[in-house]
């Protein structure tokens, strides 16, 4: 009977160890969708922004950094910024390096 | 100076609890400020971005006719139609506290599920006098107007 109390609290301890990974792990993924959207909508933010006052899109990433202080992590995230056009909205997208 | 054994337990843990609710209310008030600075630079794109924004579309197209606010299936839109060979033609409008702008072939029919997400405005109103455009905003209840006058209006009336 001891021994049979002592295995079904390891076996709690198991599961509540494994739900609590995967807690940690969902929440993981889910912020690195946020942060990579949170990227994203910084740079267009920025862009607007540089239109509304120069009334031109830059035409580089490296163009609108140097003209805006953005902390951005490219590190774990590439950004692709389409240039359009001075006046057409270029197009970003960022996704998660591997 | 002796301590008594209590002391000597309770005083570390007294000190810690300080230590950790001085640690707590920082990094409150480091959130709180962060946030405020953000709120400003939120509020201050919000009320002077999209003006800023739409009178430097004006201004780029501000040829003979190339201007004009337009109702266009029931939307209010500002036209921006470029004289080049091909036509083209860019429509910017207010949905669902959004500014979209459509960029399209002229002769082809609006579909405004189709626009490019530009920025987030709570309220926009276009309005079109002869050569005057005029853009109104409301943040947080508050009206901020811009008038833009067509140059190209002038040049036709000379």
């Amino acid at each position: 009977m001891k021994k049979i109390k002592k295995l079904l609290a390891l076996v709690l301890l198991l599961v509540v160890l494994i739900g609590f990974l995967y807690g940690i792990s969902i929440s993981e993924a889910s912020s690195h969708r946020e942060e990579a959207s949170r990227i994203q909508e910084s740079v267009e933010k920025a862009a607007v922004q540089c239109y509304a006052m120069h009334g031109i899109y830059p035409k580089t990433l490296e163009e609108l950094l140097a003209q805006y202080t953005l902390h951005l992590n490219q590190k774990d995230y590439r950004i692709f910024y389409d240039y359009n056009g001075g006046n057409i909205m270029p197009s970003i997208y960022v996704i998660e390096r591997e | 100076m002796k301590l008594r054994k209590g002391n000597t337990i309770l005083f570390p843990m007294v000190l810690f609890c300080v230590f950790a609710c001085g640690s707590f209310l920082a990094i409150l008030y480091g959130i709180d400020a962060y946030q405020t600075i953000e709120q400003r630079a939120d509020d201050n794109f919000a009320k002077s971005t999209p003006l800023a924004y739409l009178t430097n579309k004006v201004r780029s197209q501000d040829e003979s006719k190339g201007v004009r606010i337009e109702n266009i299936q029931g939307k209010t839109c500002l036209v921006l139609t470029s004289q080049e060979e091909e036509a083209y033609r860019t429509l910017i409008y207010f949905q669902d506290h959004k500014l979209y702008e459509l960029l399209i072939p002229a002769a082809r029919e609006v579909n405004f599920s189709e626009g490019t997400l530009v920025m987030n405005v709570s309220q926009l109103d276009m309005k079109q006098e002869q050569n005057k455009i005029t853009f109104t905003i409301k943040h947080k209840d508050t009206y901020y107007k811009q008038q833009v006058i067509l140059r190209s209006s002038d040049k036709e009336s000379v």
